[in-house]
């Protein structure tokens, strides 16, 4: 039958084109709520690290990139930024810049920043379609391409203006596992060398390729275990790993360490046994002997504890350096609290608590189990592979809620198939029309058993030998092929429940819909540098006092002024404000940001003492009392207090700062250590005059001492409209070699003098 | 007249001075009485000093030449304190290892103030909890530090373990303080005991066991399972460990207040919705369209689309008292 | 043998250098040939906004015994350097004389200009003309520093006699001031001040005669310097739409705060902020059609400034992110559509399409202009493109600018001026000739791209990568 001159395979094909098309605008135009309410502006902190490496980038070419020491951060020690960062962001934005401006198109820079994330979003969409649809069928693809395209758990971290790795990190993760899949069905190397680039791609975009490079040896390693082993396995992984790794050392950030770091040592370890194990599948084609049998698997398995034995023993030796922080922390949950506050210290790296789960993916969340389900039905290479990122996913996703981002695409993968198989199952409608799908989904289903049946040959051939795994496999496979054949007879006989069936679950879909529109636009979609808030009369007021301050950095103070803020606003304050600083988010350097806190945790003389150390010129601190703001200095301090006793375990003491009680205060009760800090000196100053009398601070719910806060080595140089951003400026030494202290007392001295003359 | 008021003043004054001189002395016996009294007392009971009021004003009067650490503790039953309870086994443990480390002991003493037998010092330093562990550096000697204030063990933050206070020693008096765990050997046996049986066990039905091994259901369940225990917060539960339920004055709370807050008990309820929702599921794909009897059919989809909307809407329910904002539901 | 000659060379070429720089270094002294007496010289110096305006009558006789029709002016160079604008017209009949920039004293530091009558002037007769000038940063605050809510003080200083090349016989001078408290100003014999003019009067003064005047008076207003703006005005046909923006670079060089910024201070002084001299916003406005408004710095939107539409106009009350004190700098940019209509028109007669910039700068808040850039972007294909200035601007560049979906480039016109000030602020026209057809380019451009990435993709669909069967 014909529709518009078209047959249905041509019709199908236009149809699928053009819907992938509208889901990527759909994932596209979703994430755009915070441009249309507020501006196209960089989010949040990391960006703006980002998006300044990229303006350089794009000013001074890529070797100066390369090569580039940034002197105005981590000041005095400075940092080599192209040895430390993941360039893969960057240069794509360079490079779309570039293309852009070639065809005289004059983008703002900026507006490609922000824009990046959604448009590769765009392209996960993509990706998750031919996943799919290369595991089930083009119709799951699509399905899957809808779901990853506004599952909240992927816009949080890719809305228009959070430029950062994540953005398109996902994309590329998504596209490796299709292309592995693709690899291991074909067996093809042509299709193991393009995993291999777009591994490259990723280790160049995102420090999570660790999850790549253990998810695809643990496949193959399951795969073997299943008795799975085939030339296809053996052809892909073998490609896959020597140019992967290969490409991945050529960055600078990642260098040895795919021979150094125990991350990577479990892909080292599959491919020797995979390269033992396809020898031992050749020898055994020629010798036939059951003893030999025995011989070839017990080689196998020494082979395999020889290895494993040795690598313990390599990282005992210490010629591999063992697990990271950042990664260990995963497996040995408590570790980073006591050991790495700074890790632990940040909030999207505490556990998930379920409401987040259900907030970020709703009802993908039951049907992600399902769909694991599904795959145990029909247990080919492909699910395996999805059951095994399904289940490590997870654990991650509920260890850290920053990795809920892993989890999102697996959730989507399985939801989409569910859903689909059902559909499948409750649209089919008469006999003449099921043909046609069937043969539609056919077409895919033969091919497999086509691969199955290759792969069963060479099983039964073993079994016919030897290997029980195998024999076990044959029977599953030819289980499986039954089950397929049955499935083709499912009939749902009554049309009412075929009605039932599937307006429930399309109206699951449009409240899915909903969902992730509401929770987009509310929770996902703030720009975090400004905050919105709304007047009496509706109107939206914006609080823009992070970039009033910024601002006035940039132009009043002198261009080599030093700023000391606590780490969280280093990259903000390089990025806005251009003035260097002494920490900031790249936490490489704890004893510095130790050194930080203590000097805000610390006496006014003390602190003076640290900030002459480093030439800070002006000191930066966001205090939230007046506003109730709550994400300020003085709730952050708590965190300052332990890094900083955690390096200086003498001048620092935590307890020093709990009242008796054990409690945290600010008002009279605050302990003496507490009212010395400058930290808090700096947050209250003239704090209680703009009351006239006690100030409320309205974060702390508290009331502020009354006694006049006196700062001899520090003076106000900029408090925002709201207060929110106070900077202060370190004095000189005194003229005359007084003690800035003495100094001040001679000054107010002289005013009293003054207002005495004055009142006779 | 003012001048004899002087001299009774200047009399008064002197005779009360000779008498506290006099107090002084009585009260203050000589540094090598106190070190070889605490010698003595330190050997006869393993490493530990069981002080009482006197004593411990007695020891802790200047000058030291000896370091010493005090846990002020209360091991009576009636008082019921647990942590007491907890830390006393590790204080003696680190006591004993002390003494047999072959250090001079002289350095360091470990002393045990139970509240019965010292009420006086803990009115005197205001401590209303047990246990509290202070550290007195010596002032006199080698090794005398010129702090006069006690240092104060915080188990709040390095916790009850022998090793932390261990550790906390060395680096108050300088030498490594050692932990010396006696080798438990009944425990080991056990657990090699145990070993043994279940090898000969699984010796014993290799063939069963090794069916379910190769079974895809077995694999199934467990990943499935683990799957299930991950997306309903268990790793939240294992990680900040809350309580099972909540029972504020009578009446008990399975749901915790709260976005980013859970209960034990809550997120079990939550896995079981989820995987109620997702074997209904199964069950429209799998099991149901087998069915050859239509009306069986129709009663067999009717009801797990059924269950599926009720248990989907609980969870609704559940998640807008999680989060009061969220606008959506579904029937209730 | 070689080493001679080549020692030669390098003599000579040093010698030659030697003569060179002395040559450069010779100092010319001007002699002004005395054929003219000032016989009435009245000078009116006006210093009531940060701008300093001269207004300067001369009732000048030809003592020459032969007609001339050129005057020579001087101004020294210290003054020279702000000099904004200068112009010379006859009295009666208002008729605008020219004036040019005449040779360079650099033994007494002065600049002459050469003033031409439109006539001869024959011996013994007498010519009035009026010659105004203007110059800018000639005020410094004094003092230096001021507290955030403190009053603010002038310095003015000038030559108390007016400079003139020749002698003068009678001489009058005004000054005007925006207050009436004066600090202190230069006394001497027949100096009167009634309020907040200052007048003098001298006879028979000789051409170089000089001597300090000084005016120390308060001032409180804001002295705003704009670094530097750069106006752009895209002009599309397409979109039959002009797009503005204008980027500014502004500086505060009223006196400096004193210590640092106190929010409570300001927050408490909230009521008396209009008596300081500390800037916190400005209206802008914009042509009434003006849309798509849009108002940002270097880090995104000013959220502090809003838009009000009235009829006729589009005002934006344009607020920094901080108020500016005496030292402090603010950069930002703001932009708007408009229907081209409202400004260019087509002639029929020549053909030419004319484009009229309403004014060369905003008047912006008696502001002072360090340097001024304008580009008119035509659209692409415009051709033989005039422009007509009411007055000289510094530089006149005529390039190509390329930009979203250009082949060869739009043409772009760019204008450079130093010392802007009000007066600059007058309209003036760009006219240039543009074919219909031209306007089928970006269409024809666009597709054809298209065309070709489909051709591609047909090509590449319909090749076969297998290896083997």
């Amino acid at each position: 039958m014909k529709v518009l001159g078209l047959d249905t395979q041509n019709l199908s094909a236009l149809l699928k084109v053009v819907i992938l098309g509208l889901i990527a605008a759909v994932a596209l135009a979703s994430r755009l709520f915070s441009i249309i309410r507020f501006e196209s502006v960089i989010h949040e902190f990391d960006p703006w690290f980002n998006y300044r490496t990229t303006r350089f980038l794009v000013a001074n070419g890529f070797y100066e990139f390369w090569n580039w020491f940034d002197e105005r951060s981590w000041y005095p020690l400075g940092r080599v930024v192209g040895g430390t960062v993941y360039p893969g962001l960057m240069v794509t934005s360079a490079t779309i810049y570039n293309i852009l401006r070639t065809l005289n198109f004059t983008v703002d820079i900026r507006n490609i920043c922000v824009l990046l994330a959604p448009l590769f979003s765009a392209f996960t969409s993509v990706a998750a379609y031919l996943l799919t649809s290369e595991i089930k069928d083009s119709s799951a693809g699509l399905l899957a391409a809808a779901f990853i395209g506004v599952a909240p758990g992927y816009i949080s971290r890719s809305v228009a203006g959070s430029y950062d790795n994540e953005g398109i990190a996902i994309f590329l993760l998504l596209f490796t596992f299709y292309l592995w899949i693709k690899a291991l069905k074909e067996g093809s190397a042509y299709w193991g060398a393009l995993t291999a680039l777009f591994y490259f791609y990723m280790v160049a975009a995102w420090g999570g390729y660790v999850f790549i490079i253990n998810l695809i040896p643990l496949h193959a390693f399951t795969l073997i275990l299943m008795g799975r082993f085939s030339s296809r396995l053996y052809v892909a992984y073998s490609s896959f790993y020597i140019l992967g790794t290969l490409m991945s050392m050529q960055i600078p950030f990642v260098g040895f360490q795919p021979t150094r770091t125990s991350e990577h040592m479990a892909a080292l370890g599959i491919f020797g046994l995979i390269q033992i194990i396809a020898f031992v599948e050749f020898a055994r084609s020629y010798i036939s002997s059951n003893q030999a049998q025995i011989l070839f698997k017990s080689f196998v398995v020494l082979s395999f504890v020889g290895m494993l034995s040795g690598l313990v023993l390599l990282t005992l030796g210490g010629y591999i350096a063992p697990w990271t922080g950042r990664f260990y922390s995963l497996w040995d949950t408590g570790y980073a609290k006591k050991f790495i506050p700074i890790i632990a210290s940040v909030s999207e790296h505490q556990p998930t608590a379920w409401p987040s789960f259900f907030f970020d993916l709703e009802m993908l969340i039951f049907l992600f189990p399902a769909g694991i389900y599904l795959c145990f039905k029909e247990l080919r290479d492909d699910h395996v592979f999805l059951i095994l990122y399904g289940i490590t996913a997870s654990y991650f996703a509920g260890v850290m809620v920053r990795l809920m981002l892993a989890l999102t695409p697996v959730v989507c993968v399985t939801s989409a198939i569910a859903i689909s198989r059902l559909f499948d199952i409750y649209l089919k409608l008469d006999d003449t029309d099921k043909d046609n799908t069937s043969a539609k989904n056919n077409k895919p289903a033969i091919e497999k058993s086509n691969t199955s049946a290759k792969s069963n040959k060479s099983a039964i051939e073993k079994s016919s030998r030897k290997g029980d795994a195998s024999r076990s496999t044959s029977s599953s496979t030819s289980k499986s092929s039954e089950k397929k054949k049955k499935s083709e007879q499912f009939r749902i006989l009554g049309f009412d429940t075929r009605i039932l069936v599937i307006t429930n679950f399309f109206f699951f879909l449009v409240i899915f819909t909903w969902h992730c529109t509401w929770v987009t636009s509310n929770a996902y979609s703030s720009p975090s540098i400004v905050l919105a808030s709304r007047q009496a009369d509706g109107s939206q007021y914006i609080i823009d006092d992070f970039r009033e301050a910024y601002y006035w950095l940039r132009k009043n103070t002198d261009y080599s002024s030093k700023v000391m803020s606590w780490w969280d606003y280093g990259y903000q304050i390089a990025g806005m404000a251009d003035r260097a600083v002494l920490v900031d988010n790249n936490t490489w350097n704890n004893t510095h940001i130790a050194t930080v806190g203590k000097a805000m945790s610390s006496s006014e003389d003390v602190a003076y003492q640290i900030m002459r150390r480093h030439d800070v010129d002006y000191v930066l601190i966001i205090f939230g009392g007046l506003l109730g703001y709550s994400g300020d200095d003085i709730n952050k301090f708590l965190w300052m207090i332990r890094i900083a006793e955690g390096v200086y375990p003498n001048e620092v003491r935590e307890v020093n700062f709990f009242t008796p009680r054990g409690e945290y205060r600010v008002d009279d009760e605050a302990t003496p250590t507490m009212r010395n800090s400058i930290m808090y000196k700096m947050s209250y100053y003239n704090y209680n005059e703009l009351f006239g009398g006690q100030g409320q601070d309205r974060v702390r719910g508290a009331r502020i001492p009354a006694d006049k806060i006196k700062l001899d080595t520090l003076e106000e140089a900029y408090t925002t409209e709201n207060w929110i951003v106070r900077i202060y400026k370190v004095k000189n030494l005194d003229n005359i070699g007084r003690s800035l202290e003495q100094a001040g007392a001679f000054e107010l001295g002289k005013k009293k003098r003054k207002r005495v003359k004055r009142a006779n | 007249m003012a001048t004899r008021q002087a001299i009774v003043s200047l009399f008064i004054f002197l005779v009360f001075n000779i008498f506290l001189l006099a107090v002084c002395h009585a009260a203050k016996p000589s540094l090598e009485t106190k070190v070889s009294a605490l010698n003595q007392f330190s050997t006869n009971n393993n490493g530990v000093v069981e002080l009482d009021s006197d004593l411990y004003d007695e020891f802790v009067a200047k000058p030291r030449n000896y370091s010493m650490i005090i846990l002020l503790t209360a091991m009576e039953p009636q008082i019921n304190c647990l942590p007491c309870k907890e830390f006393d086994p590790e204080f003696r443990l680190v006591a004993k290892s002390w003494q047999w480390s072959g250090n001079d002991l002289s350095r360091l003493y470990f002393g045990s103030l139970d509240f019965k037998k010292g009420r006086e010092v803990y009115a005197k330093l205001h401590l209303n909890n047990a246990p509290t562990m202070f550290y007195f550096s010596p002032t006199t000697g080698p090794y005398a530090k010129e702090v006069s204030e006690p240092d104060k063990y915080e188990f709040n933050r390095r916790g009850f373990s022998a090793e932390e206070f261990a550790s906390y020693l060395s680096g108050h008096v300088g030498i490594k303080v050692p932990v010396k765990r006696p080798i438990n050997f009944f425990a080991i046996f056990t657990t090699i005991f145990i070993i043994l049986g279940t090898l000969a066990v699984i010796k014993l039905i290799f063939s069963f066991i090794k069916k379910v091994f190769q079974n895809r259901n077995t694999w199934a369940a467990i990943s499935l399972v683990i799957i299930l225990m991950m997306i309903s917060g268990h790793m939240w539960n294992h990680i900040r460990s809350p309580p099972y339920v909540m029972s504020n004055n009578g009446q008990i709370s399975y749901i915790a207040s709260g976005f980013s807050n859970q209960l034990g008990m809550e997120s079990q309820i939550v896995a079981m919705m989820y995987a109620i929702c997702a074997s209904s599921m199964c069950y429209l794909m799998f099991h149901v369209p087998k069915i050859e009897d239509s009306t069986k059919q129709r009663f067999g989809i009717y009801l797990w689309t059924g269950i599926l909307v009720g248990t989907f809407s609980f969870i609704f329910a559940l998640f807008r008292i999680k989060n009061p904002g969220y606008p959506f539901r579904l029937f209730i | 043998m070689k080493s001679p000659s080549l020692s030669f060379i390098v003599l000579i070429v040093l010698s030659i250098c030697l003569i060179h720089n002395t040559s450069a270094t010779t100092e010319n002294e001007i002699i002004i040939p005395q054929y003219w007496i000032n016989t009435k010289f009245i000078r009116t110096i006006d210093i009531t906004t940060a701008v300093v305006r001269e207004n300067i009558a001369i009732l000048a006789q030809n003592v020459h015994n032969e007609p001339l029709r050129e005057y020579y002016f001087p101004i020294n160079e210290n003054f020279d350097v702000h000099l904004s604008y200068i112009t010379v017209k006859e009295k009666k009949t208002s008729k605008i004389f020219n004036i040019v920039k005449a040779d360079f004293d650099s033994f007494k530091r002065i600049q002459f200009y050469k003033i031409i009558f439109d006539r001869q002037i024959d011996p013994h007769e007498k010519i009035v003309f009026i010659m105004s000038t203007a110059f800018i940063h000639m005020l410094t605050p004094y003092p230096v520093e001021i507290a955030q809510s403190g009053r603010q003080n002038l310095l003015f200083r000038g030559n108390l006699y007016g400079n003139s090349a020749y002698t003068t016989e009678q001489q009058k001078t005004t000054i005007k001031l925006s207050t009436a408290n004066v600090i202190s100003y230069t006394k001497i014999p027949g100096v009167s001040r009634n309020g907040n003019t200052i007048i003098y009067g001298f006879d028979k003064k000789k051409p170089d005669d000089y001597e300090e005047l000084l005016v120390h008076y308060e001032f409180q207003q804001a002295l705003l310097t704009i670094k530097g703006v750069r106006r752009d005005f895209e002009i599309s046909h397409w979109g039959n739409n002009l797009a503005v923006e204008e980027h500014y670079n502004l500086t505060h060089d009223g006196a400096k705060l004193k210590g640092q910024f106190s929010r409570l201070e300001y927050q408490q002084t909230v009521y008396t902020h209009h008596e300081t001299i500390m800037a916190r916003d400005f209206l802008l406005v914009l042509p009434g059609h003006a849309s798509e408004v849009y108002y940002r710095d270097e880090i995104g939107n000013v959220s502090t400034s809003r838009l009000r539409k009235e009829r006729e106009r589009t005002i934006l009350e344009f607020k920094p992110r901080y108020p500016l004190f005496g030292g402090w700098n603010y950069t930002w940019y703001y932009g708007y559509n408009v229907p081209l209509g409202d400004f260019l028109k087509y002639d029929h007669q020549t053909g030419r399409y004319i484009f009229q910039v309403s004014s060369f700068i905003d008047p912006f808040h008696n502001a002072v202009y360090d340097k001024a850039q304008i580009r008119i972007i035509l659209p692409e294909g415009a051709s033989n493109v005039k422009v007509e200035l009411p007055f000289p601007v510094n530089k006149e560049t005529h390039t190509v600018f390329k930009t979203y979906f250009d082949s060869k480039g739009r043409y772009l016109v760019v204008l450079d001026k130093y010392n802007v000030v009000q007066e600059h602020s007058s309209p003036f026209l760009v006219s240039y000739e543009y074919s219909t057809l031209e306007l089928l380019r970006k269409p024809l451009v666009a597709s054809t791209f298209f065309f070709c990435g489909f051709l591609l993709s047909m090509v590449y669909s319909r090749m076969e990568f297998r290896i083997g069967k």
